[in-house]
């Protein structure tokens, strides 16, 4: 049975496989390389080679998707390593996040 | 090779008028986007440049009026004076000086869909008599000598490679007593941050079509040797990272609408203003407005400085 977190914005739950494929998808735009090369164990920087621009674009492609905003300061690039750690910290953000306009300045 | 090094070294080797025919296609791209989907990010007046923040909790619009204040006051235009807008845009600037002075416009832009937003918007106000436009680059200007009183650059010059010639010219076409207004976008002269970086060639060349950042000492030094003199420089930087935090909010709110009229457009607004928002943040680019003079200032606007906000 799988994992399933909430975004109270979409009213509906989020299957934590399509977190994890959302994430591997915007990483794999980002990354100009097809999906099935990027892996839960990947390192997104060593493995992946995903830089600071690489990493602003998958932040904005899971704004888009999950209607989440990262904001300044909690962009996961110092505290993440792998696309698994990136995957939880979107599940995670998507279950926390109440309501997507609420945490705008 | 980088993209930076690899665009300034191709643009190195242009004659002046390939690369005024490279700027012209490279930066119009960007600015011929529906103004509608730039309503959706910027004010109102669709002003594509800082504004000054002053308190904790200033809003958008109050943000980039304080700074058309501040540029009339720099300005002080008189009655009758010429002003030329180079890099005029939507007409931001150029239409609050007009509603707010007697002077005489010609605002010159890249991009013919800015210029049809601009006559839209002067003659809804009433003010199409003393507002003139054009779609052409700045050097393709044949302007008398000592025919205009104001030359103003916000957020424009930074598209222009060819910065001494431009500002000799600018000298040339100033009346004696005239100004010039900088206001844009430099690289801190230590090195900060990776200026070589894939974020600065998508800000600088995919985005934006041509940037080419120059330390601020270069630039006064430029207007100096033109014959110029600076009067006055000021410090935005962390107005312009506030600025951009503002816009990257205003895409949130409205992301479904701005993709329903531009696929795509969305995404790639918030990844490059990310990467400006950080840089400023980060003081790894700076923003400064520049006046300077031909000879004596005819006009004075008094008090040259306003403090950003000390947070």
């Amino acid at each position: 049975m799988s994992q399933t977190v909430f975004n109270d914005d979409a009213k509906k739950p989020v299957a934590r496989e399509d977190v994890e494929l959302a994430v591997r998808t915007a990483l794999a735009d980002a990354l100009e390389r097809p999906v099935n090369e990027i892996l839960p164990q990947n390192d997104l920087e060593n493995d992946l080679g995903l830089d600071s621009m690489g990493l602003i674009q998958v932040n904005v492609a899971i704004e888009e998707q999950f209607h989440i905003p990262i904001l300044d300061g909690e962009s996961p690039e110092f505290a993440l390593h792998t696309v698994e750690d990136l995957t939880a910290f979107v599940a995670d953000k998507a279950e926390t996040t109440r309501s997507y306009q609420e945490e705008l300045i | 090779m980088t993209a930076t090094l690899a665009v300034e070294q191709q643009a190195a080797v242009r004659t002046k008028q390939e690369q005024r025919e490279y700027e012209r296609a490279q930066v119009a791209a960007h600015y011929q986007n529906s103004p509608e989907v730039f309503s959706l990010v910027l004010d109102s007046a669709l002003t594509y440049s800082t504004g000054i923040y002053m308190n904790a909790d200033d809003d958008l619009e109050t943000v980039q009026q304080r700074k058309f204040a501040y540029i009339q006051r720099l300005l002080a235009i008189q009655p009758g004076e010429r002003v030329l807008d180079v890099g005029c845009g939507w007409g931001s600037n150029l239409l609050y000086l007009a509603a707010h002075t007697d002077g005489i416009f010609h605002g010159i832009t890249l991009s013919s869909r800015q210029a049809e937003e601009l006559l839209r918007r002067a003659r809804s106000r009433g003010l199409q008599d003393r507002v003139k436009i054009e779609v052409c680059h700045v050097e393709d200007l044949a302007l008398p000598p000592e025919s205009v009183d104001v030359v103003l650059f916000s957020g424009s010059i930074v598209h222009m490679r060819n910065r001494a010639d431009i500002h000799q010219m600018v000298q040339r076409i100033l009346n004696p007593g005239g100004r010039m207004l900088i206001s844009d976008c430099y690289f801190p002269a230590q090195i900060r941050g990776d200026r070589a970086s894939s974020a600065t060639d998508y800000i600088f060349y995919k985005t934006l079509g041509y940037c080419l950042l120059l330390n601020l000492h270069e630039e006064l030094a430029l207007i100096e040797t033109a014959g110029l003199d600076i009067l006055h420089v000021q410090d935005l930087t962390r107005s312009y990272a506030r600025t951009l935090g503002a816009w990257i909010n205003k895409i949130r709110m409205n992301r479904e609408k701005i993709e329903a009229l531009a696929p795509g457009f969305a995404a790639v607004l918030q990844g490059y203003m990310t990467v400006a928002q950080l840089s400023f943040a980060r003081r790894t680019a700076l923003e400064y407005m520049i006046l300077a003079t031909k000879g004596q200032p005819r006009a004075n606007g008094g008090s040259w400085s306003m403090a950003e906000e000390g947070v």
